[in-house]
């Protein structure tokens, strides 16, 4: 045993003879049964917070403090072992108790303590009077009302005094608005208790009722929990048993146990209610800061979750906006170019040479203007972000248009440019994205002049109430059957060495399928090497948009 | 004859097409961001068509609309979006603008709109 175990022990083994020989004082049934008896409750306290280890102490203490009173030694023996075990009981059944919480915070924990304090006291109430009467210190007639003190005395040791330490220890934060409060409300106690237990005062007042104490013992529970409640009842039982002993109050008797015994049964109801009055608003309290504090923690919740879902957005947004800024770029200083070009061509001096220049480098632009949409779109398509336009359209003026911006780079290559327009069957106008449209006819068509050396490019446009179908032939090379799948492939030149003179980048007709597919619609290719390639677009026209 | 304000931030685009517009016989006035713009609006006579650009410093162009649209007088001058930015098509619906044109400038079409409101 450590010096210091054996401190402890010495220590409660001191306060435990104390106190027994106090309580004893107090007019014990058959010398050993009193109604007073606290070190019930100091040994059920000790033994719950610093471990069931500490056991001897009570053995010793009770020994001494019985034989000190009178008791043959086998008697003391007796006694000091049903003292040990009561505590021994309660202790084991508290730690065997589910969620018992020592602070008594909760009706459950309270539940437990007075079920441990009954089972024990019934025990160690047993052993010693059994050991009384074994010993001939106490004759038959007189077990029951021995019995009865003992048990009554040692119940209110585990339900006053043992909440009174256990509440106390549990240190709840303090709570220094509450202190004025708690002081108005003692001094309130004491004073009530004073008159209620206190001598009688001339003339007998409504004051001097057992129930006057009731509403502050509630208040108290209340306002300051269990351990409110402990104090305020070991305050009253007190004052309470410290009037009776000197015959004076509503209990005063003709024998001070006679009192005591009714004094006694008051206070266990007292301390019963009221432990369980405590219990109830703690809980309710901590259902309160419980609730608070899953609300705070929804809430901390609910930011993060808005902040993750602006991250997101603004991360899924920082892609959009790179394509747009990208596309405005880009966009910007070719637009402020081709202007310019267009202010040349205004020039009313311009020879045949500055003309050509000037037609040359609108169509390069217009290339260049196209590719970028080309290349933008593509990302589009690719990132899944293409946002298609639809409006209601004329093809007829789509395919003009096209021919229209297409037709400078036909004179230049010398080949013709012809328009095959059937429209008697196809509808004047549907539902497209117009500009996504021409994008397509102006690539299929840009191709075509590209790769035709000598004959004609014809646009076709033919269709029904079903479907619209835009055809782009050329007199060209041609493409081999074997390479008619990878033409639609992105970055897919044919026979680089041979078409090494073609400018492109391969975007065109991959592009040209992605936002084909993308309006609805398919392309198909025919195509005879050295004859030449017939690319045929086929959109749904049931739509007029 | 139509009077034109083009709202475009870019000094040297804003410049060349000024001057085609007006060889072609309109007007044309200049604002360099929707905040000079609202402020012309709010003096002399409507223009009879707006030409809006949407990615401008200070006062964007989407913010400028909605600005046009909260006061009933200006609301109903007649305006196209001139915009480099993707889909420029979806934008001037989202801002209930009819008419819009990309850069570079389809200048055929943009000439038979301005004759539509001369």
């Amino acid at each position: 045993m450590t010096p210091r175990r054996f401190a402890q022990m010495t220590a409660l083994a001191v306060t435990y003879v104390i106190v027994a020989r106090a309580g004893l004082l107090f007019d014990a049934e058959s010398g050993f049964a009193t109604l007073v008896w606290p070190p019930t409750g100091i040994a059920i306290a000790v033994l719950l917070i610093a471990g069931r280890w500490m056991w001897p102490a009570i053995l010793i203490g009770a020994f001494a403090a019985n034989v000190w009173t009178g008791a043959p030694i086998a008697v003391a023996s007796g006694i000091a072992i049903g003292n040990t075990l009561e505590a021994v009981i309660a202790v084991s059944i508290l730690q065997r108790w589910p969620r018992f919480e020592s602070a008594l915070v909760d009706v459950h924990s309270v539940g437990g303590l007075v079920t441990a304090a009954i089972v024990a006291t019934t025990t160690s109430a047993t052993i010693g009077v059994t050991s009384l009467f074994a010993g001939g210190v106490i004759a038959s007639p007189h077990l029951v009302e021995t019995w009865r003190a003992w048990w009554v005395g040692d119940l209110l040791g585990a339900l006053v005094v043992a909440p009174l330490i256990l509440t106390w220890r549990a240190g709840s934060p303090a709570r220094s608005l509450r202190s004025l409060e708690a002081l108005a409300a003692g001094v309130l106690l004491i004073a009530t208790s004073w008159l209620v237990f206190g001598p009688t005062l001339a003339p007998v007042g409504p004051f001097q009722q057992l129930y006057a104490v009731i509403p502050i013992l509630t208040w108290m529970a209340i306002r300051f929990g269990p351990r409110g409640a402990a104090t305020a009842t070991f305050v009253v039982a007190v004052i309470a048993i410290a009037a009776t002993s000197f015959s004076v109050g509503p209990f005063a008797r003709e024998t001070l146990r006679g009192g005591l015994m009714a004094l006694q049964v008051y206070v266990a109801f007292i301390a019963a209610t009221f432990i369980v009055v405590a219990a109830l608003a703690s809980e309710r309290a901590r259902a309160a800061r419980d609730a608070e504090q899953r609300r705070r923690e929804l809430e901390t919740a609910l930011q993060s979750m808005q902040v993750a879902r602006e991250h997101a957005e603004h991360a899924s947004g920082v892609k959009t906006d790179f394509l747009r800024l990208v596309s405005h770029e880009l966009r910007t200083p070719l637009a402020t170019l081709l202007l310019q070009v267009e202010r040349l061509k205004l020039e009313p001096d311009a020879d045949a040479d500055h003309r050509k220049l000037v037609t040359n480098m609108h169509a390069q632009g217009q290339r260049l203007h196209h590719l970028i949409d080309g290349l933008l779109d593509f990302a589009r398509i690719q990132s899944g972000r293409l946002e298609l336009h639809v409006e209601s359209a004329d093809p007829s003026r789509v395919v003009n248009d096209c021919a229209d911006e297409l037709r400078p780079l036909a004179e230049a290559n010398q080949l013709g440019l012809d328009l095959d327009l059937d429209t008697t069957a196809a509808p004047a106008r549907f539902a497209t994205d117009q500009r996504l449209l021409r994008l397509v006819v102006i690539n299929l068509a840009h191709n075509a002049l590209k790769f035709t050396p000598k004959g004609k490019v014809t646009i076709m446009l033919a269709g029904d109430a079903r479907e619209l179908r835009i055809t782009v032939r050329d007199t060209g090379r041609g493409i081999p059957l074997a390479d008619q799948q990878r033409v639609f492939e992105p970055f897919e030149l044919l026979d680089p060495v041979r078409n090494k003179h073609v400018p492109g980048v391969g975007l065109g007709l991959a592009l040209v399928h992605a936002i084909v597919t993308a309006l609805g619609g398919t392309i198909s290719l025919e195509s005879i090497v050295d004859q030449g390639s017939s690319f045929t677009v086929t959109l749904p026209s049931g739509n007029d948009g | 004859m139509a009077r034109i304000l083009i709202v475009e931030d870019d000094i040297d685009f804003r410049e060349h097409l000024t001057a085609l517009i007006r060889a072609r016989g309109h007007e044309v006035e200049i604002a360099a961001d929707g905040e000079e713009a609202l402020l012309r609006l709010h003096v002399g006579e409507p223009p009879s068509l707006i030409l809006l650009d949407l990615m401008m410093p200070e006062m964007d162009g989407w913010t400028f609309r909605a600005r046009m649209l909260q006061e009933p007088k200006l609301a109903s001058i007649p305006i196209a979006v001139l915009s480099g930015v993707g889909s420029v098509g979806n934008e001037a619906e989202k801002l209930h603008i009819d008419h819009y044109l990309g850069k570079p400038v389809d200048l055929q079409a943009l000439y038979r709109l301005i004759e539509r409101y001369a």
